[in-house]
Order: structure tokens, then sequence, then C-alpha cells
């Protein structure tokens, strides 16, 4: 690993053992030199993007160090591909249940693929997340090295474990600010056996809000809804192709093959039944390509220009979303910007152009904390720019109240006392 | 285990606690500096430092063990917690949260001098919202309060402790407690979106929030499970579920262990994920038939009862897989109910476990720990020759489908060193649990228990790495000070860096 002092190169590790690791974090600390640590990435431009860091590449930690599905548990190296451990899991009928998005190899520039650390470092999750839960619901325990250059490890490789901290939830969405991960063991579970999916069409968002409340509140588990609003709908050339014949509340569900006529019909009737279902079609055969289509964010990602987008998500209980999602909409400047509601109402995607980023995330978030924000009082929603072109220095992440600001701060420093580990990434105030 | 009895009375508490703990005027002079300073704050009915008065409180569900506190305190509101702790904090008085004092590990032992702030008067279900699915109760109120408050509407709250009619939604969150339905479920940990969070300082704070999302790290999950080391709960918003349209139950018996525990894994591989799937092997059947009389077949090694909700469709196809997968695997009796009162019928005997072991032992002492699931038999081999060796009789209840087990150790506290020998048993099993690649604690944590066998679990750095978290929140260490870690060590010394090959982290700063 020479170094030339003098010279501004990009250091590129790729360190293949955890010894390695340790002493690639160790010269960091030691030196006070910052590390990006990467995967494939893809989720490079989600957060605080480091420039000119050396780099630390996580790729050499793959493989499968044990798999055993009928104790449900899959564990492996932290640099394995998603596109592998799905392949793998779908061999034994299994899958990830937290169905992390794809959308992020399909804006990515670069990145043809996942890393499962990224995934998880990143807290992805699917569609689904309402009522399956996120990447944080699945890790089990690790092995990881910290910014202090320590191999530590946390967690185990059984579902039920509550000895001790609960590191695999910190680790979750930390964007690998508190340690590099080396090794993961997840919950997996079966794959259904059949996946069914239905429309119904709407062009007004309280209307689409009714449909998605009924679905949720519904006996028969509706794995996951969205909106697609008419202009959306409009600029999406596959729309057809995937499914969606018409702008409208897109409903999946997954089950047994046998389950699906008696459960997509009873949704039928009661949608009916509450008059909100003029137009009902059913979607059994494209359902896989229009759930792939949806994990990719088609919607709003087909024609994604990286260099002049960005791409925004709102978290927020589904009551409070309508209001954002007008406030994203309204007036003149914002004619340019595309949403999809997502995650059966919790999630609003928009698609915006760059120079109108600072306006609209200035909006959404001064909506978000209003009243509230000066004190230790909830804020109404979560406004994260998941991609933005380089050079683009928005704010990724809501600021968060005073005391969680402390904590973190804290939490951060006991990990990584120098701030090696993709500093800034998370906090834009380090 | 009874070491760590030992060194926790022998100790007058943390440093600098003047022998409150020991000796009666330092304890009455401590008591008498933390009413004044909490001048007023709490009616007297909330102040309790009279000896009979704090008997009640002088253990939890680990009741071989009892420590008297210096006081315990009974806020009503979020407010009072604040004020209370702000004042603890002041005076250097350590603090054990507790709800119900149901824990089984003695996660709300008292300290001798510290205060037990008890949490009960927070019981009130505070918002119901059908709309977003959630419901903010304050942290006293019962698991399965929360469910009672939402049935009528057709929801409830998933995850099912045994002692659900009991135990607080803040003390859920404390030890992330599971139950029979985690399995499909997942644990208190998945069905929460946020809490309201006082922490040593009395700063109050929300974690989590109304939305799937918070900027940051996950310190709601870091906090459930936290055993009342990080802050005190005040308030919990958790995610409610609509009524599955049908649940049927199974009784499946078999001759031997290791055929209940193939069936598992076949039911598992057949892509079925039951509601509940539970086992119990021939003691406890007795044990529990004798009890409940809910028609358990005497002549079963092992019993295994399966749950399968979900439409109507789904769950007569599931059950149908499930019984044809339990001949298949050389069951004795397949049975399934054919009405919910039939359901609730099978069930009883195996919620009914371990007040029937009660029955037939004059003590027991319930041991909790994950294994993997293959591992069963092995396991169950071992603890026969370890119940051998020690001259105590174990049933075993197990929640087959995550792994979880609870060894139910028989003895009589009456009997010298019987609870010395059951306390060695319990040991040496969850020392087994971790040798088979399982952990310590699968549900009801490490408390008091445990604590001294962490080190057969994680190395001195992995605990490290695990009390940082705790200087995050509490750097004085006053939260359940003598629980969960073995070792404590003071923040500063593990803020400091090691130094890598003889390097010192900015080699050209000056040093003083």
């Amino acid at each position: 690993m020479a170094r030339s002092p003098g010279v501004s190169q990009v250091e590129v590790h790729h360190p293949e053992t955890e010894t390695e690791l340790v002493e690639v974090i160790a010269d960091a600390v030691a030196t006070a030199r910052p590390l990006e640590i990467t995967g494939c990435g893809s989720k490079r431009t989600w957060g605080h993007t480091l420039t000119g860091s050396a780099t630390l590449s996580t790729r050499a930690f793959a493989g499968i160090r044990d798999y055993n599905p009928d104790e449900l548990v899959l564990t492996c190296g932290a640099g394995m591909l998603l596109s592998d451990i799905e392949h793998i899991l779908a061999g034994a009928g299994q899958r990830l249940p937290f169905a992390p998005g794809h959308w992020p190899t399909v804006i990515s520039q670069t990145a043809n693929d996942q890393t499962i650390g990224g995934v998880l470092s990143t807290n992805l999750a699917g569609a689904t997340r309402f009522r399956r839960g996120a990447a944080r619901d699945y890790l089990l325990g690790f092995s990881a090295v910290s910014g202090r250059g320590e191999t530590f490890k946390a967690g185990g490789r059984v579902i039920k474990n509550v000895t001790g901290y609960d590191l695999c939830k910190l680790v979750c969405g930390a964007f690998g600010t508190l340690a590099v991960l080396t090794e993961v063991s997840l919950k997996v579970l079966p794959a259904p056996e059949r996946t069914e999916a239905f429309r119904i069409s709407t062009t007004d968002i309280d209307d689409a809000t009714r449909i998605m409340h009924l679905l949720r509140r519904h006996s028969i588990d509706v794995a996951a809804c969205w909106y697609v609003p008419e202009d959306t709908f409009r600029a999406w050339p596959g729309a057809r192709a995937s499914g969606v014949a018409a702008p409208g509340v897109i409903g999946v569900v997954e089950g047994t093959s046998a389950g699906m006529p008696p459960r997509i019909a009873q949704l039928h009737r009661d949608l009916a039944a509450a008059g909100l279902a003029p137009d009902f079609t059913a979607i059994a055969d494209e359902a896989p390509l229009l759930t792939s289509a949806l994990s990719a964010l088609t919607p709003l990602t087909h024609d994604f220009d990286a260099a002049s987008e960005a791409l925004v998500r709102v978290s927020a209980a589904p009551t409070d979303l309508p209001a954002l999602a007008g406030l994203a909409s309204a007036g003149d400047v914002f004619r340019s910007i595309r949403g999809l509601v997502d995650c059966s109402g919790h999630w609003l995607w928009l698609r915006a152009p760059a120079h109108h980023l600072a306006d609209l995330v200035g909006r959404l978030r001064a909506a978000a904390h209003g009243g509230d924000s000066t004190t230790a009082g909830r804020a109404m929603a979560s406004v994260s720019i998941v991609h933005q072109p380089m050079g683009s220095a928005v704010p990724a992440f809501c600021q968060a109240s005073p005391v969680v600001e402390t904590l973190n701060r804290r939490i951060r420093a006991g990990f990584d006392p120098v701030g090696v580990l993709n500093p800034g990434r998370l906090f834009s105030s380090e | 285990m009874v070491h760590a009895l030992s060194a926790y009375e022998a100790a007058s508490g943390s440093p600098g606690t003047d022998g409150v703990g020991v000796d009666p005027a330092a304890r009455a002079r401590k008591q008498a500096e933390l009413v004044q300073a909490l001048d007023g704050r709490l009616k007297p009915e909330q102040l309790i430092v009279a000896d009979d008065a704090l008997a009640p409180f002088e253990s939890d569900g680990l009741t071989a063990y009892r420590v008297r506190p210096l006081a315990t305190l009974l806020p009503a509101n979020t407010e009072e917690v604040a004020q209370v702790l702000a004042v603890c904090t002041r005076l250097g008085i350590p603090v054990v949260p507790r709800g119900a004092g149901t824990s089984l590990s003695g996660g709300a032992l008292p300290q001798a001098d510290g205060v037990l702030l008890g949490l009960s008067k927070l019981n009130r279900i505070l918002e119901i919202d059908y709309d977003n699915l959630t419901v903010r109760a304050e942290a006293g109120v019962t698991n399965v309060g929360i469910t009672e408050a939402v049935q009528r509407a057709g929801f409830y709250y998933a995850p099912d402790p045994s002692s659900q009619i009991a135990c607080t939604i803040g003390g859920n969150v404390g030890e992330n407690s599971g139950g029979v339905h985690c399995l499909k479920y997942g644990l208190t940990t998945n069905n929460i979106l946020g809490v309201k969070l006082v922490t040593i300082e009395g700063e109050v704070v929300e974690i989590g929030g109304a939305g799937l999302d918070s900027p940051g790290y996950d310190l709601l999950g870091v906090v459930c499970g936290s055993e009342g080391l990080l802050g005190v709960i005040t308030e919990v918003t958790v995610r409610i579920l609509p009524k599955p349209e049908v649940a049927r139950a199974l009784l499946l018996g078999f001759p031997s262990v290791l055929d209940a525990a193939r069936c598992v894994g076949a039911i598992i591989s057949a892509g079925i994920i039951p509601a509940g799937l539970e086992m119990m092997d021939a003691l406890a059947i007795q044990a529990a038939e004798a009890f409940a009389h809910a028609g358990y077949p005497l002549d079963a090694e092992a019993l295994l009862i399966a749950e399968v909700d979900g439409c109507a469709t789904d769950v007569d196809i599931d059950a149908e897989a499930i019984a044809r997968i339990a001949r298949a695997h050389g069951a004795s009796s397949v049975r399934a109910s054919t009405s919910e009162q039939e359901r609730l019928h099978f069930w009883a005997g195996r919620k009914a476990a371990f007040p029937a072991v009660g029955q037939i032992s004059p003590d027991y002492y319930c041991m909790d720990g994950t294994i993997p699931r293959r591992q069963l038999p092995h396991v169950l081999e071992r603890m026969a020759e370890m119940s051998s060796h020690y001259g105590l009789r174990v049933a075993n209840v197990f929640h087959a489908g995550d792994g979880n087990l609870h060894p139910l150790i028989l003895y009589d506290a009456n009997v010298p060193g019987e609870l010395e020998r059951a306390e060695a048993f319990g040991a040496d099993i969850l020392r087994l649990c971790v040798e088979v690649g399982g952990v310590l604690t699968g549900e009801h944590g490490v408390g008091v228990e445990k604590r001294d066998l962490m080190g057969e679990m994680f190395d001195d750095i992995d605990l490290a790495h695990q009390q940082r978290l705790k200087c995050a929140f509490d750097p004085g260490g006053l939260l359940n000070p003598e629980k969960v870690f073995p070792t404590l060590h003071r923040c500063a010394e593990l803020g400091r860096m090691h130094v890598h090959g003889g390097r010192l982290p900015h080699p050209d700063l000056p040093r003083f």
C-alpha cells in the first residue's frame, strides 16, 4: 500500500482478510485520513458523498459461510452481491423478507449491483416495509471492524436473541459510520408460492388515500400498495407492459395459489361495498413483472438523469402524506416534479430537477417539523434525498432534535473517535 | 449464578454510596436527602420509604433474590418521571425502572442504595389511530390491555409474552419481549414505531415517530431490549394488526423428540411459517395435562402445538399440509381444532405449563436460551445427563419454530443446597446453548441472572463496544447499574484509543 506524500492520488484498499482490514483502519486512524467505505458504490450519492478520500472496498468479504434453509438463517460475507444472495435463496424456495429495492442500481451511473453490507448499512427496504419490515428487522448478528480498528461481533445466528444491546439495529442505517461489516447473519423466510396484483383506477389522491386505508386495515394481508398519479403514469412508457393500464392504486397479494382467487374476490367485494372500486382489474400473470418494475421505482426512474435530477423519499404516517404530496406539486415551480406513493401510503417518492431540490426539500421539511421543531416533539415526516447530482450539496437528511443529535454524536464518537469511517456521510456537521 | 447474588448483596452499591446499603443510619440520611430534594413534587402515596411498604418491591419474577431499595417512587406521568430522574442524577442515586415486575431474570431487582422507579401509574391509553394502525400508550399499560382496547374494532397487538395479562408495554420494550406468535409476527422491536424516553438527566426525548424512518441512528432499535440501562420509557407507539380471518391449532403427539424435531424442520422446509409452533417434552406434557386437562396425549414423548392463521383457504391448506407432514414423521396422534373454543382449549395446557410444573414441584427455575433447532436432540440428551449429575428433574417447553428453549428445573428450596444446584444446572445449560452455536437468552433478558455468563458469548472487546452505547446515554452509570454487564468500565477509559504498532493517533500533536 504505497503512499506518495504530496501526490494527490486516491488510494483504493481491497483488504482480503480481517487482519488486513484492521491494518487499513488502524493506519487511517494513526494518520487521521478518512476512508470511504464502498461495496458496489450503488448508493454513493445517498447521503453526503465524500470526495478525495481513500476508498475501502468490502468486496473481498464475500461467499456463503453457513446456510440452513430449515433454520431460516443465512450467514455470508458482507461484501457478497445481493443478486448472488437472492439467487441462492430462490434455489431453496426462500427470499430476503424485506425485499430490498433494486432502484439504486437503476439510477447509479457506475454500479450494476449492491452488496448486502450496503443494503444493511442504508437500511434498504421494499414496498412491503409496512408489513414485513426493513433490513434492520432481519439482521441477526454480524462481525465487523469498528472505527477504533478493533474486531468485534454482536448478535448471533439465531432468531430469538436478546443478549446484550441490539447492535444489529445500530449498524443498519448507520451508512458505514460506526464499523465496517465483514460477516452478517440474516433471517430468511420462504418465498410465497404465488404473487398476484390488482389495480383500481383513480386520478385523485384523496380517493387513493381512502383506498389504501382500506387495504391496510383489511384482514386479507395486502403485502404492499402504491398510488401511481396521472402525470407519472403518462410519462412512463413501460406502464402497460408492466400491467398498469391506467393511473390508480396498485395492490399486491402473496400466498398460496389456491387461496388467491377467494382473497382477490373478497378485496374486490369489500372495496365495492365501501364505494371505492369503480374499476377494479385483477393482474395475475404480469404481477411478477409489475412488482419488479416497482422495486426498481421504474415509474420514476426509467429515464432518470443522475447528472441533473434528484430523487427524494418522504416518509410519514399515511394520513399526513397527502398534504405533503400537495406541497410537492403546488404552484408553477413544482409542475416538473413527479411523484409515486409507495409502501401502502407510508412513502412518497419525488423526482425533481436538481435546481428545484433545495426549495422542494426546504418546504417539505418546514411542514414536517412545523410547530414542534424546537422541542423534543415528533417530526411529522422524515425527508431524505436518496440521490442528488455530485456537487449538489442540499442536506441529505433531516435535522433531529437536539437531544437525539447529542446521542448520535456520542455514539459515533464511541465507535469511531477519530472519525475515519465515512465522515460527513450521515451528519453534515462533520 | 449464586456468586452473582453474593457479590451483589455484599457490595454496598456503586462507588460513593457511603455505606447506604448496609448502615441503617446512612440509609435514613439518604432517604431524608431524597425526600427533601423531591420537595413535594410527588404525593405522599407516591413516595415509599417505610420498610414494610417496600417489601412488595424487593423482588421481581426471579423470586429467589430480594433486595430492599432505598425508596420506591411511583410517578404518575412523564413530567414526574423527568423530575425524579433529575433529582437522582443530582444526588448520585442509582435508579432501577420497573413495569409490573414480571421479569424472570432479575431486571427489576432493586439496588439497596437506589431508587426503584415504578411506572405502574402511567397506565393510560393515549391515542388509538385506526387509519395509521397505531396505538400510543403510557408505559404502564399492560400488553393485553392494548389488544383489549382495539379488539372490538377487529385489531390486536401481536407480541404476546405469556405474562401478557400483567406485564407492561414499557417492560416489553425494555426486554424486547417475544411470545408464542413471534415466529410469524416478530418481537416487540419489530412491532413498535416510537417511544418517549426520559434520559437519566431528566430530558424527555421522542425516539422514532409516526413514519417508518427517522434520521440518524436507530435509537429505537437499541433502546428496545436495553433492559432499563439506557433510559426510562414513559410512552410507546405500537403497530396494531387486523385480526386474521381464521385461526386453527393442531395437537401432534410423537413417540420421540427426534421425530418431533424433524417434523418441525420439514414444516419449515415446506414453506409454511406457522403463527405458533411449540414443543413440550414428556414431563411437561404430564404436568400440563394434570393441571389443565386439555386432552394432551400422555403416551407421547414430545408434543407439538402448531397454529396457523390467515384467510380460510390458506389456513385449510396449511393445516392439512402440517397434518400430512406430521404423519409422515411418525406422529402417534394428530388432532386439529374445529372451533375457536377448541383452539383455545388446545393451548390451555401450554399456557399453563409454568404453574402446572409448579404443582409437581415445590419450586422450579425457568431457564431461557436459544439454540439452532437442529441441535435440539443433542441438547436434550446433554440436559438428561446433567439432570442425573445434579439429581434434579427438568421439564422442557420449547418455542420450536425459533429455537428458544425453556428448561424448567425442578427443585425444593427447603432442601439445603438444592437452590445452588439448580442454579449451577441452569448455568451449565446456558453454556451449552452457546457451545452449540446459540445464545444465552432468547426473551427473558440477561438482568442479574445471566450477567456473569456474558463472557461465554462475548469477549472483552465485544462487551466494550456494547458499553460505549451506555456511555452515550448514561455515562454516570446510574440506570440499573448492576445488570447485564459483568465488568463495568469508566466511560473515560472506554474512550481511550489503543496504540497500534507503536503508533499514536495524530503523532504530530503535542501531548501533555
